[in-house]
């Protein structure tokens, strides 16, 4: 029966799954890269590493599952990447001045702005990472360590310091801060 | 005092099962945890919001020409005549799973309610604090994650594991009989069990039962402790897609009434299914509500199968039915040092104190008593252990329980105590574990008082453990020696957090 249902992942179901789900991922590698074009090379690598991969998908869900997944895991891998130390340290003011080509991007940039404006500004690339990752991607820690080449002490500490700076910033918990 | 950290990995569930199942407790106890927690969820999603961004035309049209391309340079599709060549039993199973398939989608077709019961009211004192419309969005947020929560639980086997840990805290918190369950009220999304499960066919039920039974049938084990193993590393494993049916069955039966689901969950343990499937169905049982419900899994306590025997028992906790719970004392009494493990965890899980308290007090090796100390930890049983920790010749236990219960009050009793050496530097690390402010102020306090090194080390070790950065900067800032200031700093490496870089700068520029 599973071999019969693999067999049934078709380019037309490919394609349904890149239509219904192509939104979210792009905007999950957005979050992660905060860059429109290494969002979308994100989501092209991973589409590209799943439809290798197609055959060991059964229907839709586990394939949109799956492409999210590595479609992060390359986010991250790309903004390391490009990521040089300089950049790093600029990170806000490098985002600000990136060339904006296609007018589409106007979009992007001016949704983007808004978030800039919220707490998750102060988070540095590897704060951010973690905290989107954990809080709104719901991957284990373990899992994040991995993909980030790092410790998992070290990503709960990332983890820990993105939350009290976005506490610090909303003003959380109890009128702590 | 539960820190904001420790809710925060109680709600991404990246705790230990000790740790979990301590939290759980004491949010579930107390009303106003529980709306601090969500009052911290809110707000980190409030924090997350943003609005979503549509794909740029131009970047959908290359992704689609990049699958294209690729699609070109592959080989062909299987053709679908091949279905036709496989065993008719294949084809029989295959109509299984399309009428499984088509009364599941049926079921997600229609819509939880969205309105309230996923997303419990927010903590008024606190909201007030965040920004209006930054809340706003982030309960917007709150709302979507949680659908996609509910829509992948579709996609996953492990719906009712995680329906089985949640009964599990319930129980532990000693508010959640079968009786009540459906009416509770969760900080995470409860409505799963009662708004995604099917009520499905009885007959499809029963017949999915028997398709997924057929294969194991044909292969069964030979009743031998390296067999049991392996049967054991069996029923560990990821579900095969017989038993995956075979497990959608069995919650299916779970909407059924007790008169009719009981024949058929009897059926399947006394039948070929495999371990991984009775055990499910163990669990099943355990949320009937009937005398012969629970007499079938007292009967299962005695089972020379382990892991039913493990699960039946668990389970009879999981339900918490009074007699059950009793009747466990005697299979305690008898059992191996296994099956006395089994039986602590039930009463942990049914919140039963006093028994535990009963096997701690009366145990006959320290093992045993340390066992049930630990369990008597996880509960958060603190008067219970001040008890024992006051009798001559304590347990050895009894440090790591009052870790697990978040006893600093006795924990420090024994780190400032004439005891012996290893035993109060252990009490002083275990502090560490409690993360509260007052356990904090007690490490450095410790730290700062104490003349012995392993002491001070332990003390470190717990602020190390506790991640008390602004702690050890306050020691180093304040440290005499130059020794001192390198052993402080070293540990300050390896919290790898900012105050780290505070001192790693200000020694680099020879400040204080």
């Amino acid at each position: 029966v599973l071999t019969l249902l693999k067999s049934w992942v078709q380019p037309d179901a490919f394609h349904a799954v890149l239509n219904e789900r192509g939104v979210r991922w792009y905007n999950a590698c957005l979050r992660i890269t905060r860059d429109a074009d290494l969002a979308a090379d994100a989501v092209q690598e991973a589409l590209l590493k799943a439809w290798d991969r197609r055959a060991e998908f059964r229907g839709e869900a586990a394939l949109a599952s799956w492409i999210h997944r590595i479609a992060l895991n390359a986010a991250i891998d790309l903004t390391r990447r490009r990521k040089t130390r300089a950049e790093d340290e600029l990170d806000d003011d490098s985002f600000e001045a990136a060339p904006w080509a296609a007018p589409e991007s106007e979009y992007v940039k001016e949704a983007l702005g808004k978030d800039l404006t919220t707490a998750m500004q102060r988070l540095s690339t590897m704060e951010r990472q973690v905290f989107l990752l954990k809080h709104i991607e719901g991957w284990r820690l373990d899992e994040i360590a991995e993909s980030m080449q790092t410790t998992i002490n070290g990503v709960k500490h990332a983890l820990f310091r993105a939350v009290r700076k976005l506490r610090a910033d909303l003003h959380l918990w109890r009128g702590e801060s | 005092m539960i820190s904001d950290e420790e809710l925060l990995l109680y709600y991404y569930r990246e705790l230990d099962t000790a740790e979990h199942a301590r939290i759980g407790a004491a949010v579930a106890a107390d009303p106003e945890l529980g709306r601090r927690l969500h009052g911290l969820v809110a707000r980190l999603d409030a924090a997350a919001a943003q609005p979503e961004v549509p794909v740029p035309a131009h970047v959908e049209q290359r992704w689609r020409a990049a699958v294209g391309g690729a699609a070109g340079g592959s080989r062909a599709a299987p053709a679908r005549r091949q279905f036709f060549t496989q065993p008719g039993w294949l084809a029989a199973a295959a109509v299984a799973v399309v009428a499984l398939t088509f009364t599941i989608q049926h079921v997600m077709q229609t819509p939880p309610d969205r309105t309230a019961r996923t997303v419990p009211a927010p903590a008024t004192d606190t909201a007030s604090t965040a920004d209006a419309s930054a809340y706003e969005n982030g309960l917007k947020f709150h709302l979507a994650s949680t659908e996609r929560r509910l829509e992948s639980l579709g996609e996953r086997s492990w719906r009712v594991d995680r329906e089985q840990r949640r009964a599990a805290e319930l129980r532990i918190a000693g508010h959640a009989g079968p009786a009540e369950r459906g009416r509770q009220t969760d900080i995470r999304h409860p409505v799963v069990f009662e708004e995604r499960i099917m009520k499905p066919n009885l007959t499809i039920l029963v017949a999915l039962l028997a398709v997924s039974g057929t294969t194991y049938a044909q292969t069964p084990a030979a009743p031998t402790p390296a067999a049991e193993r392996q049967r054991q590393a069996k029923a560990d494993r990821e579900p095969t897609n017989e038993e995956e049916l075979a497990l959608a069955a069995l919650e299916g039966l779970m909407a059924q009434s007790s008169d009719r689901a009981l024949p058929i969950i009897k059926k399947v343990l006394a039948g070929s299914q495999t371990p991984l499937v009775k055990r499910r169905a163990l669990f099943v049982l355990s949320q009937i509500d009937s005398p012969e419900a629970q007499q079938i899994l007292l009967q299962i306590t005695r089972s020379p199968d382990a892991a039913l025997r493990g699960e039946a028992i668990r389970s009879i906790g999981i339900g918490g039915d009074a007699k059950s719970l009793d009747a466990l004392q005697e299979i305690y009494n008898s059992g191996d040092s296994e099956v006395k493990k089994e039986v602590l965890q039930a009463w942990m899980i049914a919140g039963r104190k006093e028994a535990v308290y009963q096997v701690a007090l009366n145990a006959k090796s320290e093992d045993e008593a340390n066992e049930a100390i630990r369990m008597l930890g996880v509960m958060g049983a603190a008067d219970e252990l001040r008890k024992l920790g006051e009798r001559p010749n304590a347990a050895s236990g009894l440090v790591e329980a009052y870790a697990l219960s978040g006893d600093l009050a006795s924990l420090r009793k024994i780190a400032e105590g004439n005891g012996a050496l290893d035993v109060r530097a252990e009490a002083v690390r275990k502090i560490g574990l409690i993360q509260s402010e007052a356990a904090r102020a007690a490490l450095r306090d410790i730290y700062t008082r104490s003349s012995e090194a392993e002491i001070k080390d332990a003390a470190l070790q717990g602020m190390l453990i506790g991640g008390d950065e602004q702690g050890v900067l306050t020691l180093y800032r304040a440290a005499k020696s130059s020794d001192e200031k390198r052993a402080l700093l070293r540990y300050l490496s390896m919290m790898d957090g900012d105050a780290a870089l505070q001192a790693i700068d200000a020694a680099l520029e020879g400040k204080k």
